[in-house]
C-alpha cells in the first residue's frame, strides 16, 4: 500500500517536548510522488552534478513518501520539516557545536548559503588521515529527490557550504 | 517577445534541479532571490508592465503540461514565474494561484500559491474590503483567458500596498491618487 504524507501527518516533538512545526498539510496533500519518477529525476540530477565535476555521489534510496533533509535526520524519514526550524531542533535536542576536526560518524552537518541555514546531513564516514581536514562523507536528502551519499562539500549550489558541525555526544 | 529569452532558461532541467533539491518554501524564495535569471526577469517586469500578463499566460500554458512522466515537472519554472509575478502584481499572482492550487504534481508552486491566497484573504479581512469589491468577487477571466479587473483602484492599491511591502514604492502614488479621487 502506498502511504502518503497528508494521510499520516502526525506531530513531531523535540527531545525536550517542544513540538516541531510542520507545513500546513493542505500544502502537501496534492503532491503525491511517484517512486519511479523520483528515481528518474534523481538520476538526472546526479548526471547534471557529474557534468559539473561533482563525482563520488551515490544514490542510497528513492521514496515516494514525502520527507526532506530535516525529516531524514530528525524524524526517521517520516516528516517534511522546513529547514528554517533546524536551529531550534538542534538546541531543543541537546546538540552542541563541534569543530570540523572532531567529526565522527553520526554527527550532523548544517549547510549555509550567505549565512542562512539551507540544508542538513548526517556524517556517514570520516577519514581523518587526509591532511588536517576530515575527508567526511555525508548522507542527505536532496529536496524532492532521493537520499544521496556525497563528499562533505559536494552538494548543489543552493544547498550551500558545510559550515556548522553539531553533535549530541557527551564525553564518556 | 522579451519573455522568450527567460523561458529558454527557466524551463530547462538545469534551472529546475537547482531548486528541486531544496527543503522548504523559505529556502526556495531565498534561492530565487539570489538567482541572476530570476532577477533579470524581475528587472524586465519593472521596465515592461505588460510582461506581467505574459507571465500569467505562461503559467496558464504550463499548468496542463505538469506531468508525472518526465524529468521536467515545471514546478520550479512555475514557482519562479509566480515569485516574480508576486513581486510585480500581487493580485495577478493571486489570480494565477487558483489554477496552480488545483494542479496536482506541484510542490513549490502550490506552496507559494497557498501563501499568496492566504495573504490576500488576510489582507482583505484586515482592510474590511466589502464582498462586492473583494478580489475573488471582481476578478474574472473571459473565454479567451483575458483578465478583467473591476475592482476600484483604491481597493486594488490598498490590498497590494498592505500585502506586499516590496510594492510600496510602486503603488504609493496610485494609492494616494485613487484615495484623493474617491474623496
Amino acid at each position: 500500500m502506498s502511504l502518503h504524507y497528508f494521510d499520516l501527518q502526525k506531530p513531531v516533538f523535540a527531545r525536550n517536548g517542544q513540538e516541531i512545526p510542520q507545513p500546513n498539510p493542505l500544502v502537501l496533500q496534492n503532491y503525491k510522488q511517484n517512486q519511479e519518477l523520483v528515481r528518474i529525476q534523481t538520476e538526472a540530477l546526479i548526471d547534471e552534478m557529474l557534468a559539473k565535476g561533482k563525482t563520488g555521489l551515490s544514490i542510497r534510496s528513492v521514496s515516494s513518501y514525502l520527507y526532506d533533509c530535516v525529516g531524514m535526520v530528525f524524524a526517521n524519514r517520516r516528516a517534511w520539516i522546513d529547514i528554517e526550524h533546524i536551529y531550534e531542533i538542534l538546541t531543543n535536542d541537546g546538540y552542541h557545536l563541534i569543530s570540523k576536526d572532531n567529526l565522527v560518524v553520526g554527527d550532523v552537518v548544517v549547510y549555509t548559503l550567505d549565512k542562512k541555514r539551507v540544508h542538513v546531513g548526517l556524517v556517514t564516514r570520516v577519514h581523518p588521515n587526509i591532511g588536517s581536514i576530515p575527508n567526511a562523507r555525508v548522507l542527505s536528502k536532496w529536496g524532492k529527490h532521493g537520499e544521496i551519499e556525497h563528499r562533505l562539500e559536494d552538494v548543489p549550489y543552493y544547498l550551500g557550504h558545510p559550515s556548522e558541525f553539531w553533535s549530541e555526544r557527551v564525553p564518556l | 517577445m522579451i519573455l522568450d529569452k527567460y523561458i529558454d532558461k527557466i524551463e530547462t532541467l538545469d534551472f529546475q534541479i537547482q531548486f528541486s533539491v531544496l527543503s522548504g518554501l523559505s529556502v526556495v524564495e531565498f534561492a530565487l532571490s539570489r538567482n541572476s535569471i530570476v532577477n533579470g526577469l524581475l528587472d524586465a517586469l519593472h521596465h515592461e508592465p505588460d510582461l506581467a500578463t505574459d507571465l500569467y499566460r505562461r503559467i496558464r500554458y504550463l499548468l496542463p503540461q505538469v506531468a508525472q512522466k518526465t524529468t521536467l515537472s515545471y514546478d520550479e519554472s512555475i514557482v519562479a514565474y509566480l515569485y516574480c509575478l508576486n513581486k510585480k502584481d500581487l493580485l495577478l499572482a493571486y489570480r494565477a494561484s487558483a489554477p496552480i492550487w488545483d494542479t496536482e504534481g506541484l510542490l513549490w508552486s502550490r506552496w507559494l500559491a497557498f501563501k499568496i491566497i492566504r495573504l490576500v484573504q488576510q489582507v482583505e479581512q484586515s482592510l474590511d474590503v466589502s464582498l462586492v469589491d473583494s478580489v475573488s468577487a471582481t476578478f474574472s477571466i473571459t473565454n479567451d483567458n483575458e483578465l478583467v479587473d473591476t475592482r476600484s483602484p483604491a481597493t486594488t492599491s490598498k490590498v497590494n500596498l498592505a500585502a506586499n511591502s516590496d510594492m510600496i514604492g510602486l503603488y504609493a502614488f496610485e494609492f494616494s491618487t485613487a484615495a484623493s479621487e474617491a474623496a
